[in-house]
């Protein structure tokens, strides 16, 4: 499957559909093999979840709401406000 | 500073760095019957297994970049990052950025290969060195659950994705 919006857009659109989902969270992306996307977020909804959970939290919105381009997301790393 | 840094010794490092961290898991032989016999080598357990995650990633990073060496492969990656006018990665040969695995899949291209899983890379990139100074115990829960993954990771690597 091929991008269908530039990595730059899509990176926004990331940012965009998970500060809906965690509106108090800090959202930064990074670049991953070819253009692929690397996502931290902090958040206070992760405090006191174990790190599967939080992994499902987040995926279960990228997957919703990026449908197939959720595929060029290849990491999360979700952090809760006790870990900073 | 590494100076064991060629392929060889990373495919040997992880996979014993791994056992390590699972026979922390099992019960101690030194006062097997204090309270806390059950918890206290947890962290030190996970501590190792990230470890093991680390190597493995050195190890297919040299290996993809065709290099005998860590730096090696820094040097190949820096000379396409440097055709494409971009700027060269951390030194993850020599300082601490080599210990993020986050960085480390980064640069390899793992999320194109058949049976990469996002959600466990993803919480193997929770791994910190910092965790040699936490006194705190986890839970025998989020430490089985985080080695169960480093060995799922692994486990890929090696010897299916790893060609060596």
């Amino acid at each position: 499957m091929v991008m269908q919006n530039g990595s730059a857009q899509l990176a926004e659109q990331v940012v965009n559909v998970l500060r809906n989902a965690f509106p108090n969270a800090a959202i930064k992306t990074d670049e991953g093999w070819h253009g692929r996307i690397h996502v931290k977020i902090v958040s206070p909804a992760f405090d006191g979840v174990n790190p599967e959970r939080r992994q499902s939290l987040v995926w279960d919105v990228l997957r919703q709401e990026l449908q197939e381009e959720a595929q060029f997301v290849s990491l999360v790393l979700p952090l809760g406000l006790d870990d900073v | 500073m590494a100076t064991n840094e060629g392929i060889a010794d990373f495919m040997k490092s992880g996979p014993r760095r791994l056992r390590d961290a699972e026979e922390l898991l099992t019960e101690p032989r030194v006062n097997p019957n204090s309270s806390d016999a059950d918890r206290r080598h947890l962290r030190g357990a996970m501590y190792l297994a990230g470890y093991a995650v680390e190597c493995m990633l050195k190890a297919y990073l040299i290996d993809q970049e065709g290099t005998q060496s860590l730096s090696g492969a820094q040097g190949k990656i820096n000379e396409r990052r440097a055709s494409r006018g971009e700027p060269p990665i951390k030194d993850i040969a020599h300082t601490s950025a080599g210990h993020s695995i986050g960085l480390l899949v980064a640069l390899t291209d793992l999320a194109t290969r058949p049976g990469y899983e996002p959600k466990l890379w993803g919480q193997l990139s929770a791994w910190r060195t910092e965790w040699r100074y936490a006194s705190d115990y986890p839970s025998r829960v989020e430490a089985e659950l985080f080695i169960r993954a480093v060995r799922s990771a692994t486990d890929w690597l090696q010897p299916g994705v790893i060609d060596v």
